[in-house]
């Protein structure tokens, strides 16, 4: 502990930034809490209620986890919405990358348009951009398919990869490219040896980002998926709720469907940050 | 090894001429470097002879070969860029090896190469770090040995000390040299620091928006700048300038500062009497100003010229003089025991042997009676 002599009162605005940060981290783990709080709550709480204040569980059980693991349904729908989020990561990663690097280093006319273009379709609330899609797509025939779902999934996950990859490629300097082809490295050569390995850490973010897009995306997978046999988790908890299961059922389903966002979202605020090229200049 | 010559060659950036029809040949073995302020064009000059940067007029030659259209990665010439662009994910050894793998050698031939270079380089025992982990002139010297290794025809450096601390530049200063003596590489180096280049070169080339200036060795520079850009900008403190005029009496002419007549060397005068009336402009190197204490021997083109004090540095071995001559200033150097105070009025004896004349209108070289 600091002595009492060097204690200062912290100045007002760190005073408001401190309270707003708790208030934030409130309303951001409240939800979080009262799912895990109802997910492994005893079933019987709903005809007792429980506590009065209901913020500790009732006799904690895994007993709903273990339900839920025990139903091959579960496993087919979070065996689609994989699927289904790694066929969006190829798409998106194949397009975005090479995409973003071109615009990260060339000049191209109309730049600022293009990029402007892209990150519109999430300027619309999605059940707007959904209508089109759903039309244009079931004229196609790619309603109820992997691949037009995974095309719709990349239409919205595009632009963050886009804009993650730019901001990695930029970071990347210009010198070491222009060194390595004095050093007599064709273009290709450049992208697997210098390009790739410098950046994989950020592409990796971008993937995972993807995976997460993908994996609790509903909407659009609602519409595009909804009518058929293909039933991503997300959807597989919209169905459950038409029957109006007990609560800790849901909770556990969105448990299960939450914990990879969760994780991943913490690792990946990790690699956001790391110093990607510390050493290379200067 | 090979020479590099640059015959008219234009560089139009946007409309903007970075480079000017710039005329140049860099001889087998020689150290050239390309001096002057920034934005002069000598870094985009560099990128052009590396092929980084296409030439939008004029032809390339490396090797008596045309350079113009072949690619970077095809023309073997090494360069150490400003930042040192080493790969970070990539360990000393395989920075230095990294051309030597694109050209597919054997293990023991990459084993042997980069042995040499590190041991020329002293770097023997830093193989397996990793550029973070390695100080500012070693960093340096990975740059350079990854250059070095692939006996580059010509090596490009471009201000590769800038980053250094001050006593790191003052040692890589006279490495370098040292390295190109061992090598006998072809070497075009790019700064603006002059000492570097004086200190370094075989002969400098000045360039001042994109054009060139001069291009001589070291001492030719200083002893015999073609304009008046070139004698203020080599030389630290700059020569002193001033206008002046050229007068004649008695059958001898003399520089006329502000009615302050000085002599000149007997065959520069009678050289000089054609020119009379003529407007100048007269350079005067500090060094070339004494206190008349300092002065020993008088010659013939000495004049004594009274002036008032206005500001003493010290350096140590010597004094740096800021004085009043007439209305003009000038700097000088005393060597002296006790300090002048500003105000105080002394002698000083200006030789007349190095007064540089240069046309007030052009500000070329008049280079009459030399």
């Amino acid at each position: 502990m600091t002595p009492m002599k060097s204690f200062t009162l912290p100045d007002r605005s760190t005073v408001v930034w401190f309270v707003t940060l708790c208030v934030m981290i409130l309303v951001v783990f409240i939800p979080i809490y009262f799912m895990f709080k109802y997910s492994i709550s005893d079933r019987s709480s709903i005809v007792t209620g429980g506590d009065i204040v209901p913020l500790w569980p009732y006799h904690p059980t895994l007993k709903t986890f273990a339900f839920i693991l025990g139903y091959p349904d579960f496993y087919r729908a979070a065996g689609v919405s994989f699927k289904l989020a790694m066929l969006t990561i190829t798409m998106s990663m194949t397009l975005g990358v090479p995409a973003a690097y071109v615009l990260s280093r060339y000049n191209i006319p109309g730049k600022a348009v293009l990029l402007m273009g892209l990150i519109s379709v999430r300027l619309f609330p999605d059940i707007v951009s959904i209508i089109p899609v759903a039309v244009a797509f079931a004229r196609l025939r790619l309603h109820d398919t992997y691949f037009g779902a995974a095309m719709a999934h990349s239409l919205l996950a595009l632009p963050y990869v886009l804009y993650i990859c730019m901001g990695i490629f930029e970071s990347i300097p210009k010198d070491l490219e222009r060194q390595a082809e004095i050093l007599g490295a064709g273009k290709g050569y450049i992208l697997w040896r210098i390009i790739i390995p410098l950046s994989a850490t950020g592409l990796a973010a971008g993937a995972i980002y993807t995976f997460l897009l993908s994996w609790d995306e509903f909407i659009f997978s609602y519409f595009l998926l909804g009518f058929g046999e293909l039933t991503t988790l997300p959807l597989y908890l919209k169905h459950k709720m038409a029957f109006a299961p007990p609560q800790d059922l849901l909770m556990a389903i969105s448990m299960l469907l939450s914990l990879p966002v969760i994780v991943f979202t913490m690792l990946l605020q990790r690699y956001m940050r790391s110093g990607l090229t510390a050493g290379a200049v200067k | 090894m090979s020479e590099v010559v640059l015959k008219n060659i234009c560089k139009i950036f946007q409309e903007k001429k970075v480079v000017c029809d710039l005329n140049l040949t860099i001889k087998e073995g020689e150290f050239l470097t390309l001096l002057g302020p920034s934005g002069c064009g000598k870094t985009t000059t560099l990128n052009m002879i590396a092929g980084l940067e296409t030439v939008t007029l004029g032809e390339v030659f490396v090797g008596g070969k045309k350079y113009n259209d072949i690619p970077a990665r095809r023309r073997n010439i090494g360069m150490v860029f400003q930042s040192y662009a080493l790969f970070p994910h990539m360990t000393v050894d395989q920075n230095i090896a990294f051309g030597l793998k694109i050209q597919k050698k054997s293990r023991l031939e990459i084993f042997e190469k980069l042995e040499w270079v590190k041991a020329m380089l002293q770097l023997m025992d830093k193989g397996r770090r990793y550029p973070r982990e390695l100080s500012g002139g070693e960093r340096q010297r990975v740059a350079l040995g990854r250059a070095l290794v692939l006996s580059p025809q010509v090596l490009l450096l471009d201000e590769p000390l800038s980053n250094l601390d001050q006593e790191l530049r003052e040692s890589m200063t006279t490495e370098l040299k040292k390295i190109h003596q061992n090598v006998g590489c072809t070497m075009i180096y790019v700064t603006h620091n002059q000492m570097e280049a004086m200190r370094m070169s075989d002969r400098i080339a000045i360039l001042k928006e994109g054009r060139l200036m001069q291009c001589d060795t070291p001492m030719n520079i200083f002893n015999q700048p073609k304009n008046r850009f070139v004698a203020t900008f080599i030389g630290a403190p700059a020569m002193n300038m001033f206008p002046a005029k050229v007068t004649v009496q008695d059958g001898e002419s003399f520089v006329d500062i502000d009615g302050i007549r000085l002599c000149l060397e007997k065959d520069r005068s009678i050289a000089l009497l054609e020119s009379k009336g003529r407007e100048v402009t007269a350079g005067i190197r500090p060094q070339q100003i004494f206190y008349f204490k300092d002065r020993e021997g008088r010659r013939h083109s000495d004049t004594d010229v009274d002036a008032e004090i206005l500001l003493v540095e010290p350096l140590g071995e010597r004094l740096m003089v800021t004085a009043k001559m007439g209305k003009r200033e000038m700097v000088f150097f005393m060597i002296s025991d006790r300090v002048p105070v500003p105000g105080e009025r002394l002698s000083t004896v200006i030789d007349g042997r190095h007064i540089h004349l240069f046309d007030r209108e052009s500000g070329e070289r008049i280079a009459l009676g030399e």
